[in-house]
């Protein structure tokens, strides 16, 4: 028969393994179990892109704090200059899309056509960044006078790229459907899209293509940072 | 036959009231060496129901299993071999095992008691 020491460690050793236990059930309910190397290294690269932003958002507020430094001390100096100065600010501004802008154009959406067959649901084909590229392309070249897509406003850096289900956009990630919104004289930018044969003939065989004109649409700012490192103005 | 038990329970009400807290990047090594320390606890019971129970071998199994586990998982996370789903295959596998012997240890019990209760009929 067993030795009452025996059965007094087989006690003890249970009692540590209820205490493994219960640290472990604890630790579970607490954190939710195993994180997935998937979801880290995707809230990884969530983190890197917020650090860069964080980054260029600091760089901006001290440019724009060495600014209105510089503007108030010309202020002072004199105030008409001062007032061309805001003028010649604004309007540049405007161009480069740092102002949110309104008036009318034309609102063009983009949607993938899905079909059933055999009772499945399937795409024709996804959008690719070359169709919007097209898009924004054709409007440019119409005339159009500020561009935003899924209300990323289009500027001289913005890029359009492919990475894997996602199309990146000034650095944020979009899929289907796009809504591009274009300012800009309405019936020209309609018209130049609606050519025979043109873009929204060729993409509207596999990709829904809605141009839709408006009387006012609001197209947002350029939200990020904008600055040179390396170019320098020629004097 | 009742101290096992009583010993879980113990501990699992110890570890729920005790601030005991395990940094969630050790969280996976603790899984692999509860695995371990389980499975010992199975085979110290078999053991026992055989007759076989020495004390010092279930020690030494218990803590030396635990520990082997997790630190092997621990190397193979850093050396990117999971060594850990080897772990969970073995301690798993002998679980299962030990508990299977425990069942028909009791089953021969059971048929047994049924066996000499039936005898006085015939």
């Amino acid at each position: 028969m067993k030795k009452f020491s025996d059965k007094i460690a087989i006690m003890l050793v249970c009692m540590i393994l209820g205490l493994m236990l219960a640290a472990q059930f604890k630790n579970v309910q607490n954190v939710g179990g195993n994180v997935s190397l998937q979801r880290a290294q995707e809230l990884t690269s969530q983190i890197q892109k917020l650090n860069q932003d964080i980054a260029n958002q600091q760089n901006l507020i001290q440019e724009l704090e060495d600014q209105l430094m510089e503007y108030e001390a010309a202020a002072q100096d004199a105030g008409k200059l001062n007032e061309t100065m805001y003028r010649d600010l604004e309007r540049a501004r405007n161009l480069a899309g740092l102002t949110d802008l309104e008036g009318a154009g034309v609102v063009v959406t983009v949607n993938l056509v899905s079909y059933q067959e055999w009772g499945e649901t399937g795409i024709i084909r996804n959008v690719y960044h070359e169709d919007l590229l097209m898009l924004v392309n054709e409007l440019n070249a119409a005339g159009a006078e500020a561009l935003a897509i899924n209300d990323e406003r289009i500027i001289a850096s913005t890029e359009i790229r492919d990475a894997g289900d996602y199309i990146v956009i000034n650095t944020n990630r979009y899929s289907a459907p796009f809504e591009i919104k274009a300012l800009g004289n309405p019936d020209t930018l309609e018209a130049s899209l609606m050519l025979l044969g043109g873009v929204a003939d060729t993409l509207g065989e596999e990709l829904e293509i809605k141009i839709r004109k408006e009387n006012l649409i609001r197209i947002p700012k350029y939200s990020g940072s904008l600055q040179f490192d390396y170019a320098i103005p020629v004097q | 036959m009742w101290l096992p038990l009583i010993g879980i329970l113990i501990g699992i009400i110890l570890g729920m009231t005790l601030p005991i807290n395990i940094p969630t990047a050790y969280s996976s090594y603790m899984s692999i060496a509860v695995l371990a320390a389980l499975d010992s606890v199975f085979g110290g019971i078999r053991a026992s129901l055989d007759r076989k129970f020495e004390s010092d071998v279930f020690i030494s199994g218990f803590f030396g299993n635990a520990i082997l586990a997790a630190g092997l998982a621990y190397i193979g996370d850093r050396l990117d071999v999971p060594i850990y789903l080897c772990a969970i295959f073995v301690f798993g596998y002998r679980l299962f095992n030990n508990f299977a012997q425990i069942r028909r240890h009791f089953l021969g019990l059971l048929r047994k008691k049924s066996y000499v209760q039936e005898k006085p009929d015939k």
